[in-house]
């Protein structure tokens, strides 16, 4: 046995890959020439410890934990964003018709009641819509991303997650399937519930 | 579940399966795969690191890669080869990153190269002070001396560490032979045996 081959065997021994033959070869030559044995105890304290230092080294590094998705996607974003964006839309486009329903909100619409459509900004709008009887108020903004743009400014992309309360009268059916989704939407939920004079 | 059930009849099938749903953006699916697999992850990346990157920092690039990339995998029997050259590639860039931005570090000798001479390996962040006493000095220059091995011998040697990695799984990680394998694990041995033997006839 040259010494690659009595290399290759010790190697397998240890990881536990010989077979039974090469196991017993191995045993005949060693008792011909004791330094096998030698070589064999060594090689099988060295790769003990070099498994143990290794394994201590890389202790850290393999609690690293995956990080959450960096960004939104592109396509999922207008689909996130489209229920809250629908309710300020339909707020706004409730406010700019005119004539529509306007006595029954608060006193915040009637400050906006003078002012010309056109003249009014999306952030009073905005105000007004969170007045509204059926809102109950908005909740911490959640941040998406913080992208630096080529001319220097950094975009701050959050979401805006505003509450709304609806009520159904006893015996109406409940607009909601099996994993909590609404069936309606908040703007269909409110017509009928103002058909019913809840609002 | 460990390593050497994945490469086990039905369970390479749950395995693939696995990798399959993490690619459909399933993420309990990715992190069980993540935890699968970052064990002998963090050892290819510590057999490939320059010498002067913090291997948890690289650790945290190849994780950050690997949501980034997960949908374009194509085949999922290959995930292992597929991650493995992500991090690979994210020790070639790393060292690249050093070459470009500070390239007198490679002139005065200070910083080891990603395939030459390395630096030694740092005490890891975590360690307290009784973990550092009880480490023996024997033990780090092992490691030292594994991690200054050529690359094909390095790297086999390591992950053979890895509890639970056959010479097969070796094998299809690095698309080599498994006769192959086994040769260079014993050859590497070989010249950690004569290497220590040496520096312990020098002491």
């Amino acid at each position: 046995m040259n010494q690659d081959q009595t290399d290759r065997i010790i190697t397998r021994i240890i990881d536990g890959e010989a077979t039974a033959g090469e196991r017993s070869t191995f045993a005949a030559d060693a008792d011909g020439n004791p330094s096998m044995w030698k070589s064999l105890a060594l090689a099988q304290e060295q790769a003990a410890v070099l498994a143990r230092t290794l394994d201590d080294a890389t202790s850290t590094a393999c609690a690293v934990a995956l990080p959450a998705p960096r960004r939104v996607q592109f396509g999922a974003w207008p689909m996130a964003v489209s229920g809250w964006a629908a309710a300020v839309l339909i707020a706004a486009i409730w406010i700019l018709l005119p004539g529509v329903q306007r006595g029954t909100h608060d006193g915040q619409l009637a400050v906006l009641h003078d002012e010309p459509a056109a003249t009014l900004a999306a952030d009073p709008l905005l105000r007004a819509y969170l007045n509204a009887q059926y809102v109950l108020g908005e909740q911490e903004p959640l941040m998406l991303e913080i992208e630096e743009l080529r001319d220097g400014r950094i975009a701050l992309r959050m979401l805006r997650r505003i509450e709304e309360v609806a009520f159904l009268q006893p015996g109406d059916e409940l607009p909601v399937d099996e994993d909590g989704r609404l069936l309606l939407d908040p703007h269909a939920l409110r017509a009928r519930s103002a058909e019913r004079s809840l609002f | 579940m460990t390593e050497r059930e994945h490469n086990d009849g039905s369970f390479a099938a749950i395995a693939v399966a696995t990798v399959r749903q993490a690619c459909r953006g399933d993420r309990d699916a990715l992190a069980l795969l993540w935890n699968t697999h970052r064990r002998w992850l963090a050892v290819v990346i510590l057999a490939h690191r320059p010498g002067w990157v913090d291997l948890e920092d690289l650790m945290q690039d190849v994780a950050v890669k690997l949501v980034d990339r997960i949908g374009e995998l194509r085949d999922p029997g290959a995930f292992r080869p597929w991650l493995r050259q992500i991090a690979v590639n994210e020790c070639r860039l790393a060292a690249r990153n050093r070459r470009t931005t500070t390239p007198l570090a490679s002139v005065d000798g200070q910083a080891g190269d990603a395939e030459g001479t390395r630096a030694p390996m740092p005490a890891s962040t975590h360690d307290g002070p009784v973990a550092i006493i009880e480490r023996s000095d024997e033990a780090m220059r092992l490691l030292d001396h594994a991690l200054s091995l050529p690359t094909d011998y390095r790297e086999p040697l390591l992950l053979r560490c890895v509890r639970g990695m056959s010479y097969q799984q070796i094998g299809e990680l690095l698309d080599l032979p498994v006769t192959t394998i086994e040769t260079r694990i014993a050859r590497a041995r070989r010249m950690l045996r004569e290497e220590m033997q040496d520096e312990g006839q020098l002491r």
